[in-house]
This record gives structure tokens, C-alpha cells and sequence, in this order.
């Protein structure tokens, strides 16, 4: 798309009469009622979304986005009020009575969740799905309702057979696709999305994005996209919002938000995000974590993490203000920002990763591994998790390991750590033959653990909410026997002070769970790491706090990691050497850089072209 | 605004009431008090010999020397009742403690181990759970004659399929998180995995369990009283004051109405204090 002037006249492609179909947004806020006492959680959002526009509101866990979203169509949870002013051409929404907007949600505004596996009912029939949505009068007429339901599935790219099916049998996709044609089936005038790809693979991904601005495109509908993913919001959006603990800091058009963000915020979260075209060799991260916005009321939010802050940020709110052509911001130091933070890429290229040499014995060897999980339904009986997977990490070696769901990639991780026995094959673990762990004794499990150690993929379920981080890691250091390390110096290592010693996991954040976790592991200081998706639960400006940690420490210890991911640009950043899994089995591998900048394997290519 | 936003007193005042049970809790928290005081310390409390009787007065009326009247040998009901408290309460503690050891102990085996060794667990948890549990414990201790602690043996073998379930339950619902596969993979034993790692995050269901099979306890002891199993005639016993009283119903009530509400008031206290209890416990596992 190219830059447009986004004065009122031109984003509104047709002339239309004042307010028809267009949604206004003023001073809107969300709070929480609890005992009597009213705790702000979005606070002062307006914004406009004219016929066949799209807006991206893009923000971290904890912005307030998705309550945004809701409290337009009034679906906010009992304990949460909305104030402020919300019309959808001309009629006023957040004092709508609940008769009145269920008419209104479905054929006027509609909306898409997130999560394709729990949204649909799992004894309907896709076509069943679809038909509840539709207008009464289609559904009466049997002949009509059928072609309907066909056309409307055409629409969303699937064939008419599909109708047949039951949820389970269909792919994230395709569910994802049923859900967007059920939230079309009234021919609403606008359409809320809410991260409607967040829990797909990323080749699909692109596919219902791009459905998504198609149809947006041919019916004239607006869009209000919702998404934690400034790149997904860039590749779809006219305009975009950016929020910040429940505050506005910045709206633009999206062409002028990516070549020139005026706030600081929205240049870190773009900066935050790891290119896959070339390795960083140090990470732009956003130290701290998102405040409360009952903490940050009165000052602009995003002062406590902003290099720029001066008192004034710390007293005042900023208020939004216009810097030409629609884009607006909230930062009373954007002048200073602008004219120093260049944001073109750094160093392109001439950082590379590389293994170090600490010589030894190999770390994993693994041979002809097979596993195919019995039981479940026929469909996924037939196929076998693994086909004979082979390969080797060296010692300091980092590998990457990348691939969709399904591909086996995990199964392959917990094949490795003893906690799935595999079929057949062999895998050997600093010269142990660990294929059975069941048939070890327990003193050479024991062995084994102190050479291999695992980082899961999410920090909220990883460490036992009944133990302090303390007891957690004196635990694990006790493993060991070493006694040159304490939990203080532990915690150290990966950067957080020692008073969480005596704190429980539910009052740490994601990001710092998910160090405890990388600790805990280091307790025991493997040969090998092996880490499952260690930030794909994580915000973007986390993300890079964690990534720049895990390689820091895989330096100093001189560390293997086995580096498991579906993400190619974080690959990039953390491994030398990649390989890439599809259907159980490895069918590329090579240098990262290499693979990724030519991939041979048709699989590696589509998984390549889905993110550039 | 009529709603002030976020005074510190405001927030003082809630956090505080937040700490405070509900008033039902308080009230049952204080009945289980009473009631546990009064098991340790009837025979000071009660203000006259319970077994004294005086065959001349007969069954009487609620009066002044006598706050609940007297039974059909002129027996004192109030002074009963308090010393009836302590076997009412002693018998059943010891078969929820046995339970929630035992039952526990074992449902964590079956859940965590998997495989065989749940499957013979399981098992023999359903057999014993398909037995019709009053009708066994009648005719067991009524043919082997047994006094308390026979019923306690028998109750408690009974109570355990529960405990074995729900505790099993709650622990395949924690076996698959990921803070149980970086347990195991620290090379830690199964026996400390399941007892560090997994029991204090199933700790709500076992002590819901157990108050629950206390509860259950107290029930079958009066009802098997009141069949006049396992209880030697005369004693104090609330089931066996109601079985006894049923003739005098018109001349002193309360011989069988104190007994009764006895039994409702402890039963129905220690239900809320469960109930609570698990409410509370299961929130502090969350995040």
C-alpha cells in the first residue's frame, strides 16, 4: 500500500452521509469495580473507523486491547464498567440496552476470537455453524439455505463438503476460516478481529490475514484488528493504534508509523522485534514490564521505561497531540525522539554466531528415531510423530530446530529428556545410551539430568506455584552438589535481585517466570539445553530481554542448545546451525544463515515466504 | 463520581474485610469451637453426673436444676449431651485422618504412577465403593460385636474409595503440567516429585476430602447408635439419646431434640468450614 494522505475525505473511499457506518470512539475508559473502589484498566481511547477502513490496535499483554475491543459491542465481564462515549452511525452503543445490541452484534458489528479450538461447538456440523448465524429468513427456505451456506464457505475459500464435517476434523485454519465466515453471516457492516491469528503456524497465518483484508476489501466493511504483532498490523492496516497500560500513545496511518514512529514506545516494540535477515548482535530490548494503569494515572505511562523521560513525564499525563496527516501522539518529547533514534536496521549482516570450541565428546547423538502415539482417533493414528530423525550437536554448538504444529519437534525434545519413550532409534546423551530411560538405573538417570536440562515453553505452568523461587532452586542446586553457586547467585545470572527468593510464581511476571525457569535449568549446568519455544508465550518486549539472556549465558557456560522454535527470525538470533522439521522427520539442515537465505526444501521455502 | 477512586483508607478497609471469612464461616468456625472445647473438657463442664439416675423423678420437663430435663431414669439430657461430644467427635476424626493418610497416599500413587499400579488401585477402590456401606457396617460389627474402634476400622475402610478418587483425579490434572516434567527431569524420585511437587498443589481436594469424611463419619456413628450397633446400653451417645427418647416425646422434647441438633449443628458447621476452606485453598494455587 502506499502512503496516503490520510486526511478525513481521502481514507473514506465513498461519500457518505455523516455518520452512517462510521464508529466513533470518544474518551473511553474501562474499570474495574471492586468493593466499592474503582481501579482504571483503559482509560481517554478515541478514534474514528470509517466504511471499508481498518484500524490495528496493537499492544502488549495487559494494554487493554482486547477490553477495548469488547466493551464496544458491550460483551465486558460483570465486574468491569465502560464510561465514555462509543456510536455506530449515529446511535450511541454503551448506553444500548442489552436487547438492542444483541440485534446489533452479528448483523451490524461482528466479531472473531482468538482461539479457533474452543470457539466452535464441537458436536456441530461446520454447516450448522454457519446456518445459526444466518438471517432468519435464509434459514426457513431449506434450497436456499443450502446454496447459502455454500457460497458462504466459497467465500472463506472452502469447498462445500466441508459442511459435513465436525469441528475436530478440520485444521486451525480452516476453523479459524468457519469462525470468520459465522461472524459474516449477517453481512455485518464491521467486523472486530481479536489476534485472529495468534494460535496458528505461521504459513497459515498469512493465508487468513490476507483473507481477511480480501474480504474486508470486496464488501466494504470495516476492520478493527487486534494484535500484540506491530508486523501483522503494518502488512493489513490503514491505521494503527498503538496502546500502551490502557493508554493511547500513538495513531497514525500505518505507512507513517512504520517509517517515522514519533513515540518511543511504538520505536521499541518495532525495534524489539528480531529481523530474520541478519543477526543482532545486541538486542534492543524494553527493560521492565508493563505498570498497572491505576500506578501510572497521573504521568505519562511509559516514562519508568523510556530513555527519554524527563520530570515533566513523570508529572503529568501527556496529552495526544496531532503532528500532521492523522497522526497523532502522546509524547512531549517526540521532537527529541524524532531527531535522535535513527531507525534504520543496524548492521546488516556482519554479526554472526558461531559455535565455541570447547572440544569433547559429542553432546546428542540421535539415530533413526521413530514414535507414532496409538490411540486418539484414526486420522492421527495413521501418521507416525517421528520417521527416523538423525542428527548431532556438537559441543558449544547452538542448533535450532524449527517447524509448524504437528511436525514433531517437540515429541523429538521429550524423546531426548525421558519424558516420552520412542518406538525405536537410538539417542545417546554425553556418551549415554538414553533411548529408555525406563530401563537406566536411577543413579544414571540422575547422571543423565545433570548433562541435559530442559526450558519449557510456558512460564506460567513450569514452576510449582506451592514453592518459593528459592525452595525451586535450592532444589535443583542441590542436584548438582557443586555448592560454588548459591540461589542468590543464581538469580543473578539471570538478572533478577535476590529478594524473589521468597517470593511464589504467581507474583512474577511471564518474562521473569521464565528466567526463574532458565535458572532453574542452569542450576544443574547441563552440556546440553534444550528450549521449547522459551518465548513464544512471552510479549515482544520481553522476548528480547530472555533471548539476549539465554545467549549471554550459553557463552559464558560455553553450552550446547538445542534450540526449538517456530519462529524464524528468533532462530536467526540464537543458532548457527538449523534444522528444519515437517511431517516427523528432518528435511533440511545446514547453516542457519544459509538455510533461511536460501532454503532448497519446498517446505523450508513456504515456511520462509510466509514471513518475509 | 459517587465512587471514590482508589482512597488509600477505601483500600485499606477492603483489603482488610477481604482477609475476614464470610459471617456464615465465623459463625460455623465458632460452633466447631464450642463444640470442640466442650470434647475435651465435657466431664469438667457438665453439671452433673450423667449417670445418675433417679428412678423416682422419671422423665421431667426442662427446669431450673435440670436445663434440659431429665430422660426416662431421670437422667441429667444436658449434662449428656456434653459428655455424648467427645466419642461423637473422637471416632470420626480418627477414621478422616485414616482416610485422607491412606486414601491420599494412595489416589497420588494411582494418578502419578499411571499404568498398573493405578489400575489395581482403581480397582479395588470401585469394588469397596460398591459395596452398600451402612448394610456392611451393620451386619460386620453387629455379628463381630465390636465397640468403637471396630466401627472406626469398618467406617474408615469404607470411606477410602473417595478419598483414593478425588485426590486421583486431582493429581491427573496436575501430572501433565510442565512444572512436573522439570521435576522429574532434575532427577528427583518419583516419591519426592509426588510429595514435594504435586501433593501441596492438590492440598485443597484432600482436605475437602477429609472434612467431608468427617462430616460423613459423625453421620454413620449416630445413625448406627440409633440401630444400637457397636454401643454398649446407657452410655452417653447422641444416637443412642435419640433412639432411647423416642417414647418421651411428648413428656420432655428435648431428650431427643438436643441430641439431634447436636448432631445437625457439628455436621453442618465443619460442611461451610469445608467448604471455605477448599475455596480459599484452591484460589492460593492460582495465579
Amino acid at each position: 500500500m502506499t502512503v496516503q494522505d490520510a486526511g478525513v475525505a481521502v481514507v473514506a473511499p465513498v461519500t457518505v452521509p455523516d455518520s452512517a457506518g462510521v464508529l466513533r470512539v470518544d474518551e473511553l475508559g474501562v474499570s474495574r469495580v471492586r468493593h466499592g473502589v474503582r481501579e482504571p484498566i483503559v482509560s481517554g481511547v478515541g478514534f474514528e473507523l470509517r466504511p471499508g477502513e481498518t484500524i490495528g490496535i496493537v499492544g502488549e499483554s495487559g494494554s487493554g486491547k482486547s477490553l477495548t475491543a469488547k466493551s464496544l459491542i458491550g460483551l465486558l465481564p460483570s465486574n468491569l464498567q465502560a464510561s465514555g462515549h462509543v456510536s455506530f452511525g449515529g446511535e450511541s452503543l454503551l448506553d444500548a440496552g442489552e436487547a438492542r445490541m444483541r440485534s446489533i452484534r452479528g448483523s451490524v458489528v461482528s466479531m472473531v476470537l482468538q482461539d479457533p479450538f474452543t470457539m466452535l461447538h464441537p458436536l456441530h456440523r461446520v454447516g450448522q455453524t454457519i446456518a445459526e448465524s444466518l438471517p432468519k429468513t435464509v434459514r426457513r427456505d431449506r434450497a436456499r439455505l443450502r446454496s447459502e451456506i455454500t457460497l458462504r464457505l466459497a467465500e472463506v475459500g472452502l469447498d462445500a463438503d466441508v459442511a459435513r464435517l465436525r469441528t475436530f476434523e478440520l485444521s486451525g485454519g480452516m476453523r479459524q476460516r468457519v469462525g470468520i465466515a459465522a461472524a459474516l453471516a449477517k453481512d455485518p457492516a464491521m467486523l472486530i478481529a481479536d489476534e485472529p491469528t495468534t494460535a496458528l503456524d505461521a504459513s497459515v497465518q498469512r493465508e487468513v490475514l490476507d483473507l481477511l483484508a480480501e474480504l474486508q476489501r470486496a464488501r466494504g466493511m470495516s476492520l478493527l484488528l487486534i494484535t500484540h504483532d506491530l508486523h501483522v498490523a503494518f502488512g493489513v492496516c490503514d491505521r494503527i493504534m498503538v496502546l500502551y497500560a490502557g493508554t493511547m500513545m500513538e495513531l497514525g496511518p500505518a505507512e507513517q508509523l512504520r517509517s517515522d514512529p514519533r513515540h518511543p514506545y511504538t520505536r521499541a516494540l518495532i525495534r524489539a522485534t528480531p529481523p530474520i535477515t541478519h543477526v543482532l548482535e545486541r538486542f534492543d530490548s524494553i527493560e521492565g514490564q508493563v505498570p498497572a494503569l491505576s500506578d501510572v494515572a497521573e504521568q505519562c505511562a511509559f516514562a519508568a521505561r523510556c530513555a527519554f523521560a524527563v520530570e515533566a513525564c513523570r508529572t503529568a499525563r501527556s496529552p495526544l497531540v496531532s503532528v500532521g496527516d492523522g497522526h497523532s501522539v502522546a509524547c512531549i518529547r517526540q521532537e527529541l525522539v524524532r531527531s535522535s533514534l535513527d531507525m534504520a536496521p543496524e548492521g546488516s549482516g556482519s554479526f554472526s554466531l558461531t559455535p565455541i570450541e570447547t572440544g569433547g565428546q559429542v553432546v546428542a547423538r540421535v539415530a533413526g528415531l521413530t514414535k507414532t502415539f496409538r490411540g486418539g482417533s484414526r486420522a492421527t493414528s495413521a501418521r507416525p510423530a517421528l520417521a527416523r530423525v538423525d542428527f548431532v550437536i556438537e559441543p558449544g554448538e547452538s542448533v535450532g530446530l524449527v517447524g509448524g504444529t504437528g511436525s514433531g519437534k517437540s515429541t523429538i525434545a521429550r524423546c531426548m529428556m525421558g519424558l516420552t519413550t520412542p518406538d525405536g532409534g537410538t539417542i545417546e546423551i554425553d556418551g549415554v545410551d538414553v533411548s529408555d530411560f525406563a530401563r537406566l538405573t536411577a543413579a544414571c538417570r540422575r547422571e543423565v539430568y545433570r548433562s541435559v536440562q530442559m526450558v519449557f515453553q510456558d512460564p506460567y505452568a513450569s514452576l510449582n506455584p506451592a514453592l518459593t523461587i528459592g525452595a525451586t532452586l535450592a532444589e535443583a542446586l542441590g542436584v548438582r552438589e557443586s555448592g560454588d553457586v548459591d540461589v542468590e547467585g543464581l538469580l543473578e545470572q539471570v538478572g533478577l535481585p535476590a529478594a524473589y527468593q521468597n517470593r511464589r510464581p504467581q507474583a512474577l511476571s511471564g518474562g521473569e517466570r521464565q528466567r526463574v525457569a532458565i535458572a532453574r535449568a542452569l542450576a544443574v549446568k547441563p552440556r546440553l539445553l534444550i528450549c521449547d519455544e522459551p518465548v513464544a508465550a512471552l510479549d515482544v518486549s520481553v522476548q528480547a530481554q530472555i533471548l539476549e539472556l539465554l545467549r549471554e549465558r550459553q557463552e559464558a557456560l560455553g553450552m550446547s542448545m538445542l534450540f526449538i522454535t517456530h519462529d524464524l527470525a528468533v532462530v536467526r538470533q540464537m543458532t548457527s546451525r538449523l534444522l528444519v522439521c515437517h511431517r516427523g522427520s528432518i528435511v533440511e539442515s545446514g547453516a542457519t544463515g544459509a538455510v533461511l537465505d536460501e532454503p532448497q526444501h519446498p517446505y523450508t521455502r513456504a515456511l520462509r515466504e510466509a514471513v518475509a | 463520581m459517587s465512587i471514590p477512586m482508589d482512597t488509600s483508607t477505601a483500600a485499606r478497609s477492603t483489603r482488610w474485610r477481604r482477609s475476614l471469612p464470610p459471617v456464615s464461616v465465623i459463625v460455623a468456625i465458632l460452633i466447631a469451637a464450642v463444640f470442640i472445647v466442650v470434647a475435651f473438657f465435657g466431664d469438667l463442664i457438665a453439671p452433673l453426673d450423667p449417670d445418675l439416675q433417679n428412678l423416682l423423678m422419671g422423665a421431667t420437663a426442662p427446669s431450673a436444676d435440670h436445663l434440659l430435663g431429665t430422660d426416662h431414669l431421670g437422667r441429667d439430657v444436658f449434662s449428656r449431651v456434653i459428655v455424648a461430644t467427645g466419642p461423637a467427635l473422637a471416632g470420626p476424626f480418627v477414621v478422616a485422618l485414616t482416610t485422607v493418610v491412606l486414601g491420599a497416599s494412595l489416589g497420588l500413587i494411582a494418578g502419578f504412577r499411571g499404568g498398573r499400579i493405578d489400575t489395581i488401585i482403581s480397582r479395588a477402590a470401585d469394588l469397596i465403593w460398591s459395596l452398600p456401606g451402612l448394610l456392611v457396617a451393620i451386619v460386620v460389627i453387629g455379628v463381630i460385636q465390636g465397640g468403637i474402634w471396630l466401627t472406626v476400622v469398618v467406617v474408615a475402610f469404607l470411606s477410602i474409595p473417595n478419598a483414593i478418587r478425588q485426590t486421583r483425579s486431582a493429581t491427573l490434572s496436575q501430572a501433565g503440567l510442565p512444572y512436573v516434567a522439570a521435576a522429574t527431569t532434575l532427577g528427583l524420585s518419583n516419591a519426592r516429585v509426588m510429595f514435594r511437587h504435586v501433593l501441596p498443589n492438590v492440598r485443597a481436594t484432600v482436605l475437602a476430602t477429609g472434612m467431608l469424611d468427617f462430616v460423613n463419619a459423625i453421620l454413620i456413628f449416630a445413625a448406627l447408635a440409633f440401630l444400637r450397633i457397636g454401643v454398649v446400653p446407657g452410655e452417653s451417645n447422641w444416637g443412642l439419646m435419640l433412639a432411647e427418647g423416642q417414647s418421651l416425646i411428648w413428656t420432655n422434647p428435648a431428650v431427643i431434640v438436643a441430641p439431634a441438633l447436636a448432631i445437625v449443628a457439628v455436621a453442618a458447621s465443619i460442611t461451610i468450614i469445608g467448604d471455605w476452606a477448599y475455596d480459599r485453598a484452591s484460589a492460593e494455587g492460582e495465579r
